[in-house]
């Protein structure tokens, strides 16, 4: 079996293809898990994000399309949404957290694995540069997907700063992961 | 106004608007290049933090599961669902029925309250499994699946109950129901929880009526997969507390 493109793979996903989804599914499973997992902090609940994910991708007919942008920012896009879905529901209705381990064990896949230790390491380089507070405003703005809101109570600001300094954390980030990136591979590296 | 409505994007952003707020942004969203040029800023902006996350081993036995619930049961993948996750209602019962790993986790609190002597369950072994058929296709309304009914007996006072996970069209409910419950006074309430190893979920709150009857529908959303050990009814000074405080009137091992 050729390498398949995501797009191509998504396309027989289309026609009810299990073993394209089975393929789809063994590249994203670590990516969407370990992004689920930070963001709702427990594994079962990971798991059901990462469920919610793969049933939108089967049920819901014509869901991503091309001009959706890459298919694996749209599926983190996805992801990020059901997370945050789950973590209302948990608000609602969850006395207590559950953190509890289960026993993991690395299933063997024949598909290749999105994988991205470099673009971790040089991510959390750019992170470390910015200071304290702009970390955490990026956590609760984008990880735990906070309310403008709920960031201004939380971090004591006027509702109408929120904005501006979630902007200004990430664009520092980005500046310097891209200027990371660029020194390391000149060109864009990620699939 | 507009202005207004443009200081909505970060929250849409975050999936924060709900019902009506949501969709007059969206109708903003259509006719305002600034919010359309802004949210894919803020897009592109947050495109790599997702690798960020460090890598976690997926729990064992998840991909047969997620793949298993996927693709079974299509019957309403094209209905119902317009922008939700797919209900509850696939979930709750396949995994039920596929989780290879789900193993009991040890009953510490409810089994401390039987150690003690507080209850006593009568039902344990009165188990009621209907078996879901899926040829049944011409039917239009819900059948509710009932999958655990137990019986709750109080050892010092009358009271008796009955629960019962029961799945609707929608979700699985937990459905309790009480005789002879001893009549409330002022804020006090009767409080149901779902036990599970030693965490305990509100699952629903009842004052019974002059007749000592008392019943909850409570459907069982809690995020993520449970192995439910025991349902518990305890007399709860006010209809709030976040864990039990009162004494545990009745319980049963499910």
């Amino acid at each position: 079996m050729g390498r398949l493109s995501d797009w191509e793979l998504y396309l027989q996903v289309q026609e009810e293809n299990k073993e394209a989804l089975e393929r789809l599914y063994d590249r994203y499973e670590k990516l969407l898990f370990s992004f689920s997992y930070k963001m709702v902090k427990q594994k079962e609940m990971a798991e059901e994000a990462v469920q919610d994910v793969f049933m939108k991708l089967w049920r819901k007919k014509g869901i991503y399309t091309e001009e959706k942008g890459k298919f694996s920012s749209w599926i983190l896009t996805v992801t990020r949404n059901a997370c945050i879905d789950l973590i209302r529901k948990q608000n609602k209705n969850e006395v207590e957290i559950l953190e509890r381990d289960i026993d993991y064990e690395r299933a063997e896949s024949v598909e290749e694995t999105v994988t991205w230790n470099e673009e971790r390491t040089l991510l959390k380089e750019a992170v470390a540069t910015l200071t304290e507070e702009q970390q955490d405003i990026v956590d609760l703005f984008y990880f735990r997907g906070y309310s403008q809101a709920d960031i201004a109570d939380k971090k004591n600001l006027p509702l109408g700063t929120v904005k501006g300094r979630v902007r200004l954390a990430l664009k520092h980030l980005r500046k310097i992961y891209s200027d990371e990136r660029g020194d390391k591979y000149g060109a864009e590296k990620m699939r | 106004m507009e202005q207004k409505k443009c200081d909505n994007l970060l929250d849409y952003f975050n999936d924060k608007l709900v019902g009506r707020e949501k969709e007059e942004f969206e109708a903003h969203l259509n006719q305002c290049p600034e919010c359309q040029e802004e949210l894919a800023e803020w897009q592109e902006l947050t495109a790599d933090l997702p690798y960020l996350s460090e890598e976690v081993e997926p729990p064992l036995g998840m991909k047969e599961r997620i793949l298993f619930n996927v693709t079974s049961d299509k019957k309403d993948g094209t209905a119902v669902d317009h922008d939700k996750p797919i209900n509850q209602k696939n979930k709750s019962a396949e995994t039920v029925s596929v989780s290879p790993i789900r193993r009991k986790r040890p009953r510490t609190w409810i089994t401390g309250l039987l150690a003690a002597g507080l209850l006593l369950s009568l039902g344990t072994n009165a188990y009621l499994f209907i078996e879901n058929d899926k040829n049944e296709q011409a039917i239009e309304e819900p059948i509710n699946k009932t999958f655990k009914t137990v019986q709750l007996a109080s050892e010092e006072t009358k009271s008796t109950g009955v629960a019962s996970m029961v799945q609707d069209d929608q979700t699985m409910k937990l459905v309790v129901h009480t005789n002879n419950m001893t009549q409330v006074q002022g804020t006090e309430t009767y409080q149901v929880w779902l036990i599970e190893g030693d965490k305990k979920f509100r699952a629903g709150t009842f004052t019974p009526d002059e007749n000592g009857n008392g019943a909850v529908v409570f459907p069982v959303t809690f995020p993520g997969e449970h192995n439910w050990d025991a349902v518990a009814i305890s007399h709860e000074p006010t209809p709030d507390s976040k864990q039990p405080k009162g004494t545990i009137v009745m319980a049963s091992e499910l």
